[in-house]
């Protein structure tokens, strides 16, 4: 497979990968992947499954180390980066499991919490928990905070996980307008978008569904997808 | 040959897996919090189990060994025979087996779980080291608690012993006590209570060696909870071969 990104933008990037290649014994996943992500731009990268949108996104957030090429988020290599500072890039980042990947020996309380765990981050027990509701209503899903996610619906499972996911990224949200419509029930597609108002972040989703990749505004297609 | 080879890559991946528990072991800003609960899980999981066979094994074991005890003329030295099998021998190595099966099939399973629903990488994209919260935490559980757990099932052991001997004759409790404690020494409680460390550590890295590495999907969580119990088992056996050669040589036995 190999695709090149052609709308380049002046914008300072956010994600940018060049020439990146990876194989599972010799099946080649990517094979000269390149891609550049801008300030404040949605991206959605398109394939089959099995062609290796997962494994891609595995290595932007270092859980998988590429065989070679670069890949620079927030202007890090992540690649060939210390371990605190790859933390540190990882805690700016919002990664969003597959299987959601929620603790089950936890209860919802705790699977929010896990990621405030960093030694950096230092809060009371009193900011955690606000933090820890705030995540929660912004999916509207306060009323589970003790509950086990095994007690849950695969679609608030799903919202669980998109909150633990952007809980970390605490810094200063100048979008935010404390008496703004929160996001509250409704599909899990939609929840992003609403999101999108609160939290400024730049969204990169692997998906292999046509219908939600149109919701964001620039589209990577991997091969299959070409043309 | 593929069999060899493969068991001999899996030997050395094990030996890798434990150096790295020691190598993590030590570093700053151990968890605490999550080995103690580890450790309540642990004792508490495996305690009944432990506990009634230990009572049963020895039962059973004072019952048959009067009569040929008797046939000597020795039955006096019963409670001190009984008490030597068990705690040099029988109540380790039941109750690691018993370990292995209860709470290093329950790790594999977890772990196994864990692995496969991305739960590991989630918590290594979340900041905290999963070998260190989950790994390092369960072997020390293990290593901990094992030995804890030895000890109670002896004195489980040893109580129904007493009983066992009272269905058909009559000791008081201050004489039976006496009985084995006059000719029990250092070399008969130390050198086991020093293997059982080892059999902790061996379920606890086995169990997490195999849920550690569980591949996708989820027959592969029973895989590992099998395959943790059967390596864990076999290698307590083996352990306890080493044991006895050691404090053989050593003078100990
Ligand atoms: N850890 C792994 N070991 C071996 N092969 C893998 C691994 N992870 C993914 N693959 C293979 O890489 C290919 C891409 O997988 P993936 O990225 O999960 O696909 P998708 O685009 O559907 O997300 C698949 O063929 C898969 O079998
Ligand atoms: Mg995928």
């Amino acid at each position: 497979m190999k695709v090149r990104d052609k709308t380049y933008d002046l914008n300072e990037p956010v994600i940018r990968i060049r020439d990146l290649h990876l194989a599972f014994g010799t099946h080649k996943v990517l094979d000269g992947f390149d891609l550049t992500l801008h300030k404040r731009e949605d991206l959605a990268v398109l394939g089959k499954s099995g062609s290796g949108k997962s494994v891609l996104i595995k290595c932007i957030i270092g859980l998988l180390q590429p065989d070679s090429g670069s890949i620079e988020v927030l202007g890090n290599d992540v690649s060939d980066i210390e371990h605190h500072a790859l933390d540190q890039v990882r805690a700016r980042v919002g990664f969003l499991f597959q299987s959601n990947a929620l603790y089950d020996s936890m209860t919802v309380r705790e699977n929010l919490e896990f990621p405030l765990r960093r030694h950096w981050i230092q809060l009371t027990p009193e900011e955690s928990e606000a933090m820890v509701m705030e995540a929660l209503g912004n999916v509207g899903l306060a009323e589970t905070v003790d509950l086990m996610p095994s007690e849950l619906s695969g679609g608030m499972r799903k919202r669980i996980a998109l909150a633990r996911t952007l809980i970390p990224d605490h810094g200063p949200r100048p979008h935010h307008e404390p008496g703004d419509q929160r996001p509250h029930g409704g599909d899990i597609r939609e929840v992003p978008h609403q999101l999108h108002h609160h939290i400024p972040r730049h969204e990169m989703r692997g998906t292999n569904l046509r219908k939600r990749g149109r919701a964001a505004q620039r589209q990577v297609p991997r091969h299959g997808d070409r043309g | 040959m593929s069999n060899i080879r493969s068991f001999a890559t899996e030997t050395g991946e094990l030996s890798r897996f434990a150096a790295r528990v020691f190598a993590e072991t030590p570093k700053p800003g151990f968890e605490w919090r999550e080995l103690l609960r580890q450790c309540y899980l642990v004792g508490n999981r495996s305690l009944p189990l432990v506990g009634s066979t230990a009572f049963i094994m020895g039962m059973v074991l004072t019952i048959q060994l009067r009569p040929a005890l008797l046939s000597y003329g020795v039955e006096s030295e019963l409670p001190y025979i009984v008490a030597d099998a068990i705690i040099r021998e029988i109540g380790p190595v039941i109750t690691g087996l018993i370990f292995a099966g209860k709470v290093g099939s329950g790790i594999g399973a977890e772990l196994g779980s864990m692995q496969v629903t991305e739960q590991i990488d989630a918590m290594e994209v979340s900041g905290t080291n999963p070998f260190r919260y989950l790994v390092v935490t369960r072997v020390m559980a293990t290593t901990l608690m094992l030995p804890l757990l030895v000890v109670v099932a002896d004195a489980i052991s040893l109580t129904g012993c007493f009983i066992g001997l009272n269905i058909r004759s009559v000791t008081s409790l201050p004489l039976f006590i006496d009985d084995i404690f006059r000719y029990l020494e250092f070399r008969d409680v130390f050198p086991p209570l020093v293997k059982t460390f080892f059999f902790g550590f061996c379920v606890g890295t086995v169990g997490c060696y195999k849920g550690y590495n569980a591949t996708k999907g989820t027959e592969s969580v029973g895989k590992s909870a099998n395959e943790a119990v059967v390596v864990a088992s076999m290698l307590i056996f083996l352990l306890d071969l080493v044991a006895v050669q050691v404090t053989d040589l050593l003078g100990l036995n």
